[in-house]
């Protein structure tokens, strides 16, 4: 491995995370693109952050407010009218 | 940390402030604020860590948005201000009551350096651990959720749960986009942590740093 490539390691992990959340300008993105097509540690590291935000969204999503919640909270926003019937 | 510093983006579903009447508006929250109670209490769940304080949370949180409604300019991000509002009334409300973070938002820049520099030398690792990872049970992932600072799992659910841009977070969090980017990087490193530890324990994945 060369240092150049070590280099480029280096700032790949840097902004994996920015780069799955395309958070980077479009010339990182590139670079960051084109080291990970030609780099199998960098490959790897990059599935296993796609996996913990998967997992994240996954473990998260299943969560709905009960039904008496819906209730209670228009409940609550009646009482705030301004327009209320006196 | 104020309300109105959201920032607008133009939008054509521009209702005509000035003419509205308080019935139009009330059938406008109704009609966009309301459908997204789910959201915010999954949100408002793993904040406080359970129901009952979520509830109450989500409650305050629509009752402030209710009362702030004339401030929300229509056609930006409803779901980014009312997130805002759920922050603020969190940090204000009942965070003080719960106990104290098992990690603090200090100078620790050392996980997520220590896992980019072992990254490189545990080969043959990886794809053990998103096999592990894709097989975690939810209760283990919300488990190392909790287990984070409040500022880590917010910057972490809101990004990955919710998809807000780091834009939209540091807005919600009323932090600048660095900090989201540091919080981000170093919740996920310790969540990430969490769950390898709990694969090792378990014979899912090999032990680390083996030479």
């Amino acid at each position: 491995m060369t240092d150049d490539h070590a280099k480029e390691c280096e700032m790949v992990l840097e902004h994996v995370q920015e780069f799955l959340d395309n958070e980077l300008d479009s010339a990182t993105e590139e670079a960051v693109r084109a080291h990970i097509a030609i780099c199998e540690p960098c490959l790897d590291q990059a599935e296993v952050w796609i996996a913990v935000k998967t997992l994240v969204k996954r473990a998260c999503t299943t969560d709905s407010a009960p039904a008496t919640l819906v209730s209670r909270v228009s409940l609550r926003v009646s009482s705030l009218r301004i327009d209320k019937p006196a | 940390m104020k309300l109105e510093t959201i920032t607008p983006e133009p939008s054509e579903d521009t209702a005509d402030l000035a003419e509205e009447t308080p019935a139009e508006r009330d059938a406008r929250f109704e009609r966009d604020a309301m459908p997204l109670i789910n959201s915010l209490y999954g949100a408002g769940l793993r904040m406080t860590r359970n129901p009952a304080d979520a509830e109450d949370l989500v409650q305050d949180t629509f009752a402030r948005a209710y009362s702030a409604f004339h401030q929300f300019t229509p056609g930006t991000n409803l779901k980014a201000w009312l997130y805002r509002i759920l922050t603020n009334t969190y940090i204000n409300s009942y965070r003080k009551a719960q106990r104290a973070p098992q990690i603090s938002d200090g100078e620790q820049i050392e996980d997520w350096q220590l896992a980019r520099a072992e990254s490189h030398t545990s080969s043959g690792l990886r794809s053990a651990e998103v096999e592990a990872l894709d097989g975690m049970p939810d209760s283990i992932v919300t488990d190392a959720l909790s287990g984070l600072s409040d500022d880590f799992r917010m910057a972490v659910l809101l990004a990955d749960v919710e998809g807000f841009s780091y834009k939209e977070i540091a807005e919600i969090m009323g932090t600048p986009i660095g900090t989201v980017m540091s919080r981000l990087n170093r919740g996920r490193g310790q969540l990430r942590e969490k769950l390898r530890d709990y694969a090792t324990e378990r014979g899912l994945i090999g032990r680390r740093r083996n030479p």
